[in-house]
């Protein structure tokens, strides 16, 4: 019985997860617990990554394919008690075996799925929302703020088109940034506001885009509730379409 | 002319065109790559995706179709595209994250031939000179010499030619230069050469890609007489003879006072609506046109969806036992879409379903119910009818505004007018 204190990577859970399948009273929560439970001590688990793949390869052997990628789809997840949700899935995989992912209606594993496909979808609406500026090196800048950390796989797909250009996708919502220059993709802590200096041309190119944008739409068929469906105002900061003016909160709003 | 201006023109001028869709490609290795499932970039104002750069050529055109609003008659100003502006354009939009990529379509200059090769020119700079790998869509002109309709399919990851209205008899009235066999042809053409490339591919790894995305179409909808059941028979015969991968219908938008055409308060949006659900009916739910409309029955009703109105027709067939229905059965319930059935054949496979477990399957249960028992277990009405489950339906449906029915709308048949 206890609390088990990972250090926050993808890793350590995985270690607290496994060490946790094997105590069935125990619960997982960040690194630095808030204060000492006299009857539940924490106990602190090492992150290690042999240990970490091992178990996940067990996941899969035992339930089939699409447990250990529902898991680490999950963890990109920001909805709240991510740890405990996903003990209880890794724990029902144990007595439910190969039956685990067909069980739909399951809670738990309706839960985990959920927050899989729901880091999916933000993904690939990001795959079409970001907007890269073009800076006076020619580098590309993306500034993105996603409700989820979906920076990893945001990063892959633009390595797989754009892998002749220098870029930066930057998630301002958690200082990190995926930086491709030279070929090679990395992920790196990028805290502040940027504002580097734009190329020449920028202005001009976002201008005709803007011109596109109001052009291609048919008046007659107005319809700003569709619209706001395909774009949520809160993704349109970041979208040289959608002028300032019409991204501000209306008055009285926070 | 500036660019800007250049775009403001012609792009307004291809915005009639519905389709945007950048799906059914994944090719890469240059600069860009296509996404199997296709990407929306943007929502314009009027609600509808932004995925391509959808742009003409040129809008000068020798044709002179009623319902068009490039046609030779119409008083609006001009403009046309350099292959080069048109190269730099898409790369620049690209290289933003602005689009997948391009739609190309053009009015027709001099000839078709002329414009085909045109068109060609450009998309050749942007696959050659820039090396772009991203998306692109091309709209093959009617009347083009076999040699360049060949060539099309060679840049392009889908290409589309218009059909424009559902017959010929339309086509004659509204589009003096287009004729059924000058639209037909190419379409037929680009079949043969998407499915021989499909067959080489599959045992020549290295054979050049033709047209992966496949072909598409569109029709008007509301500028001429014909009724739902033409139509959806006509998008029928093209999806079984000519394996297109998409109808698209487009709502008349009215953009002259030409006499040969319907006076419409405006574009008849809901019968467009119904269209759609009925072919996504045909291409994905097993249905055919003919259960979904008859001659005595030849429009989609405009309140209820085209597959609750079949259920209500077909209530003999009804409740259906979701834990052993087949796959195509289930397709059949209102509420229950293509997913929703896959997740309860699943599901099933590890645990008897209960009602409450529909709705965590995504089932809408608020039309589903009406239809479905589990464990034999049913939530509809005592005395089911298909007055009563109407009612019931309507109860729970949003207010709609009243349907005014105007001349050309499917229920205005011909012999009416």
């Amino acid at each position: 019985m206890g609390t088990y204190v990972y250090d926050h990577s993808f890793t350590g859970l995985i270690c607290a997860i496994k060490a946790a399948c094997i105590d069935a009273s125990a619960e997982i929560t960040l690194a630095a617990p808030a204060q000492e439970n006299l009857f539940s001590p924490a106990v602190e688990i090492a992150s290690d990554a042999a240990d970490c793949a091992e178990f996940l390869r067990r996941l899969d052997a035992m339930t089939g394919p699409g447990t250990a990628e529902n898991i680490k789809l999950s963890w990109l997840w920001s909805g709240p008690e991510k740890e405990k949700m996903l003990l209880s899935y890794a724990r029902m995989a144990f007595s439910k075996g190969k039956a685990l992912n067909d069980l739909l209606a399951d809670p738990v594993v309706a839960r985990t799925h959920k927050a899989a496909a729901a880091v999916l979808r933000e993904a690939h609406r990001f795959k079409g929302f970001l907007r890269f500026t073009e800076l006076s090196d020619r580098t590309l800048y993306a500034r993105m703020e996603p409700d989820h950390n979906i920076l990893p796989l945001v990063a892959g797909h633009f390595k797989r088109r754009m892998a002749a250009s220098d870029w930066v996708i930057h998630d301002a919502r958690r200082g990190e940034a995926a930086l491709y220059f030279g070929g090679k993709l990395r992920l790196a802590e990028l805290t502040g506001e940027q504002s580097p200096p734009r190329s020449e041309t920028e202005a001009r190119v976002a201008g005709l885009w803007r011109t596109f944008f109001d052009a291609v739409a048919i008046k007659e068929r107005e319809n700003p509730r569709a619209q706001r469906g395909g774009v949520p105002l809160k993704y349109r900061s970041n979208m040289p379409e959608f002028d300032a003016l019409e991204n501000l909160k209306p008055p009285g709003g926070a | 002319m500036d660019l800007e201006k250049k775009i403001e023109i012609l792009s307004a001028g291809a915005k009639y065109d519905a389709s945007c869709s950048s799906s059914g490609s994944d090719r890469a290795g240059g600069n860009g790559a296509a996404h199997q499932s296709g990407i929306c970039h943007s929502w314009a104002a009027d609600g509808r995706c932004i995925s391509l750069l959808k742009i003409l050529l040129t809008n000068n055109c020798v044709y002179d179709c009623a319902y068009c609003v490039n046609r030779r008659s119409n008083d609006i100003p001009r403009a046309e595209l350099t292959p080069d502006e048109v190269a730099a354009l898409t790369y620049e939009f690209y290289r933003r994250n602005y689009i997948e990529g391009l739609f190309l379509s053009s009015g027709v200059v001099v000839s078709p031939d002329h414009t085909m090769e045109l068109m060609l020119e450009a998309v050749r700079k942007l696959r050659d000179e820039k090396n772009f790998t991203g998306y692109i869509h091309m709209k093959v002109i009617p009347g083009a010499s076999r040699e360049l309709i060949d060539r099309a399919g060679l840049y392009a990851d889908r290409v589309s030619v218009n059909i424009e209205l559902p017959t010929a008899g339309s086509l004659a009235l509204l589009a003096p230069g287009k004729t059924k066999e000058s639209i037909l042809k190419p379409m037929g053409r680009l079949a043969e050469r998407i499915s021989a490339s499909r067959d080489e591919r599959k045992s020549i790894k290295s054979a050049p890609l033709y047209a992966p995305g496949g072909q598409s179409t569109q029709l008007i909808v509301g500028a001429s007489p014909e009724t739902d059941l033409q139509i959806m028979r006509l998008s029928e015969a093209l999806y079984k003879k000519m394996a297109l991968k998409r109808v698209y219908y487009s709502a008349f938008v009215p953009v002259s006072a030409d006499n040969r055409l319907p006076a419409l308060p405006e574009p008849p949006l809901k019968r467009e609506h119904r269209l759609y659900q009925a072919d996504w009916l045909l291409r994905f739910y097993g249905f055919a046109a003919d259960e979904l409309l008859n001659e005595k029955c030849p429009c989609l009703d405009l309140t209820f969806d085209p597959k609750t109105m079949w259920a209500l027709n077909n209530l003999d067939k009804f409740p259906l036992e979701v834990n052993t229905a087949e796959h195509l059965e289930l397709l059949r319930v209102p509420g229950i879409g293509t997913v929703s059935a896959k997740k309860i054949l699943q599901a099933r496979r590890a645990a008897r379903l209960s009602l409450e477990d529909l709705g965590r399957l995504g089932v809408v249960m608020k039309r589903a119910v009406y239809f479905v028992t589990a464990g034999g277990r049913y939530g509809g009405l005592r005395k089911n009818s298909a007055e009563a489950i109407r009612t019931r339906l309507l109860e729970k449906k949003e207010p709609a505004a009243a349907v005014q029915p105007a001349l050309f709308d499917c229920a205005a048949r011909p012999g009416e007018l």
